[in-house]
């Protein structure tokens, strides 16, 4: 799976609308600061899963990939602000028990916040939030 | 019973903490399953009585404690999803968007 570097309107094409309108979930993995985008159809804990392992639930390896729901308004040509970034909890830290470190959660907050920049999207954040509930 | 957690959270009056009230009545009860009007019944309650800061805090706070429910980890959280996803059009834009963080 290829890493993101820029959210252009064919990664929002692909990716986005996962379980909810105008939604992307990106993974920030930590050691290298890669960003991926969890497919729709996917959930977070089984795609971690390809990353470290299939038959993995080692959750230490976990800690490193930090979720960031990325929110825009939804419109048909994905040209809506990004009104939402919330960072640090899905199903995997729900679920399964993933838990991660504070700095890398404020950490892949602010990696996204700057790729968001880059990318010259609008941002009109209703939430912004890192949630730290599931920090060791 | 979960009725005892609907019960007793019809006992809250405003001005207190109500994710402190919330969270100490999810403590001290056994995690059951819910079915759909129970679990409709538990948010309505959140969505009411919560200020935007709060909300999040309860609905995270009612995940983990229907999650810790003895079993296969993928089953309960499955149970969860389908909970969540299939309101049939209950419940509201908040909590729809707070539960969309739940997996």
């Amino acid at each position: 799976m290829a890493a993101i570097n820029l959210l252009t309107g064919d990664v929002f094409e692909k990716f986005g609308n996962r379980k909810r309108s105008g939604r992307l979930s990106l993974l920030v993995d930590m050691a290298n600061e890669n960003i991926y985008a969890v497919p729709i159809g996917v959930e977070h804990i089984d795609f971690v899963r390809e990353l470290i392992g299939r038959d993995s639930f080692d959750t230490l390896k976990m800690r490193r990939y930090i979720p960031v729901h990325v929110d825009r308004y939804p419109t048909p040509d994905w040209s809506g602000d990004v009104n939402g970034l919330v960072t640090g909890v899905s199903g995997m830290e729900i679920s399964y028990g993933a838990r991660h470190t504070k700095e890398d959660l404020r950490g892949a907050h602010q990696i996204v916040r700057k790729l968001i920049e880059k990318s010259n999207i609008e941002v009109n954040l209703q939430e912004d939030k890192v949630i730290e509930r599931y920090s060791i | 019973m979960i009725k005892n957690v609907i019960d007793t959270l019809s006992t809250y009056r405003e001005g207190g903490s109500f994710v402190g009230f919330f969270e100490t009545i999810l403590e001290r009860t056994t995690p059951y399953t819910l079915d759909m009007e129970e679990f409709s019944e538990v948010l309505d309650f959140v969505d009411r009585h919560t200020q935007e800061s709060e909300a999040l805090d309860c609905v995270l706070s009612l995940a983990d404690w229907y999650l810790k429910n003895e079993g296969d980890e993928m089953r309960i959280y499955d149970s969860w999803k389908n909970l969540k996803n299939n309101d049939g059009g209950k419940f509201s834009e908040r909590m729809k968007l707070l539960l969309s963080y739940t997996g």
